[in-house]
């Protein structure tokens, strides 16, 4: 029988890796940059959470949003001292790929510089930090599942209006589909792939913050998860925002309950395949859905489930 | 002197060299009608003047001032709008997004009273405005194309092949329209196309484009009855 806390804690992780997906396919989109320094980003977004409270005090869950902002400018960082201009000189896919390698190893390093920094001079433990003991519960429910939760579906919503409603978020549309013509109309493509390293860089910082009221985090935590976040921006279709909240959801969800499952079956030992899991749910997706969740027709797919003709 | 200039321009696709010495007059509430057959670099020029395209050396003016090197959006915000041949709306945004997104400079209450003017010029859009510019026929998407470069009112209207593609009546019916922005907006327009005899028939000034310069410079009338130009380059006899 499956214990209420590991499902809890099992819709927590899914909807952080949700919010990291996001982010990645976010920058992908605007800039067809696959973003490996996400991987640091998420660590950093831990961090600073960490960080934060052990100076300042109060409750850990306050620094969140700050650890967000913080991320999303390292994010901005990254745009203008080398992806813009890769961009401007027509980089290629590999080579902007490749730069945010360069990237995440320089935000690893300077990680690590923290996290001695805090272990030498202030004498945390900081090489392995741990702040599920802050998490508390409402109403019985774990406030880490809770805002996980809130925030994804909250996100949705917004992410949508934005996207539609608002005149900056119809220009971001444009400008992913054509950047000459936005250009032609008015609109500064520089600006759209701004905001989007902000939005994507602060979605991995949520993601990381967040996580650390649920799992134990270290400097390359960002590192172990990378595959899972890209899995979940892979089978969400890459070019949907939907598609990857939904599909780093479900990648998420797949993992943290297909180990426990495993791992009843077959004991402990299966607990070193656990990155294998959101690799097949990865295949097993684009297998029935080549163009990921953001490809299906949903409209088509609730016609059917009512019983109307397509 | 022309609101729209261009001097001893030479231009391409980064080292690539398509257009040299062009000098060109746009001149203010007049139609210039550019012509000349397939690779001679019409589109590259208004991609040049647009600053799409890289100019490797010479001026453009407008109203004076030199645009070269500016980005393309503020290109835009000077009031130069150019409606290009290819990927000219964007698929995946409605009709009416399509609008809202063109008037992306204006004020926010002046969007939507163009969006009713120019809806107004072009009825036909009005029945689609909630459908996808992806799904609209090619007529259809021309349409909106055109009414998307009139959203902000520009002074220069650049208008690149758009006729391609579009059915006999629908060609006469734009055309017809081209005059109508000149005469009742007083827009500068300048008008690159293939149908050289149609435009040539409604236009002011004409430039005649051949392998990257310009071969013939004056009155649409004159080109039109140039005794050896216009049945060597256009097919006019």
């Amino acid at each position: 029988m499956i214990e209420p806390s590991l499902v809890y804690k099992a819709l927590a992780y899914s909807s952080n890796i949700a919010l990291m997906a996001a982010g990645i396919t976010m920058i992908y989109m605007s800039t067809e940059t696959f973003n490996f320094a996400h991987a640091s980003k998420v660590s950093w977004g831990m961090y600073f959470v960490y960080t934060f409270y052990n100076f300042f005090g109060g409750h850990p869950y306050i620094y969140v949003p700050v650890a967000a902002i913080l991320t999303g400018l390292i994010g901005v960082a990254m745009y203008l001292t080398f992806n813009r201009y890769l961009l401007k000189r027509g980089a290629g896919m590999i080579t902007l790929m490749m730069s945010t390698l360069g990237a995440d190893l320089i935000l690893l390093a300077l990680l690590n510089i923290l996290a001695d920094y805090l272990s030498r001079v202030h004498k945390l433990y900081s090489r392995q930090i741990r702040m599920e003991i802050y998490d508390f519960t409402v109403a019985g429910i774990p406030f880490s599942t809770l805002i996980a939760l809130i925030i994804v579906v909250t996100l949705t919503a917004s992410i949508h209006l934005f996207l539609t409603k608002t005149k900056f978020g119809i220009a971001m549309r444009a400008t992913i589909e054509n950047p000459n013509l936005a250009g032609i109309l008015g609109i500064n493509p520089e600006l759209v792939y701004l905001t989007s390293w902000f939005i994507g860089g602060a979605l991995a910082g949520l993601g990381g913050a967040l996580l650390v009221f649920i799992m134990a985090g270290y400097p390359v935590i960002g590192q172990y998860l990378i595959v899972t976040m890209f899995a979940g921006s892979i089978v969400g279709g890459l070019y949907s925002i939907y598609g990857s909240l939904l599909g780093g959801f479900l990648v998420g969800l797949s993992e943290y309950l297909g180990i426990w499952w495993l791992s009843t079956l077959f004991g402990g030992k299966m607990l070193a395949y656990r990155q294998v899991i959101p690799l097949v749910a990865m295949v097993v997706a684009l297998l029935f859905f080549p163009q990921g969740l953001g490809g299906i027709k949903w409209g088509k797919v609730a016609k059917v489930v009512r019983g109307e003709r397509s | 002197m022309g609101l729209l200039e261009t001097k001893s321009l030479y231009s391409g696709y980064g080292k690539l060299k398509v257009l040299f010495d062009i000098n060109l007059e746009a001149r203010e509430k007049e139609i210039t009608v550019i012509v000349g057959p397939n690779g001679a670099g019409k589109t590259t020029l208004l991609n040049t003047i647009a600053g799409v395209a890289t100019v490797h050396r010479g001026k453009i003016l407008y109203d004076g001032k030199n645009i070269v090197g500016l980005p393309t959006h503020k290109i835009a915000k000077m009031g130069i709008a150019y409606v290009p041949q290819t990927g000219n709306v964007f698929s995946e945004l409605t009709v009416r997004e399509n609008l809202r997104i063109a008037g992306y400079t204006l004020e926010k209450s002046e969007v939507m009273e163009r969006i009713s003017e120019v809806l107004g010029m072009f009825p036909v859009l009005e029945k689609f405005s909630e459908r996808k510019a992806g799904t609209l026929s090619g007529g259809e998407r021309r349409m909106l194309a055109i009414a998307m470069g009139l959203m902000r009112r520009p002074r220069v209207l650049m208008l690149d092949e758009i006729t391609t593609d579009l059915a006999p009546i629908l060609v006469k019916r734009v055309l017809e329209k081209v005059v109508e922005l000149r005469d009742n907006l007083g827009l500068t327009i300048i008008l690159v196309e293939q149908m050289a005899k149609r435009a040539l028939e409604i236009g002011d000034r004409a430039y005649l484009l051949v392998s990257g310069t310009i071969r013939f410079e004056g009155g649409c009338r004159e080109l039109l009855e140039h005794p050896e130009l216009a049945k060597l380059y256009l097919g006019i006899s």
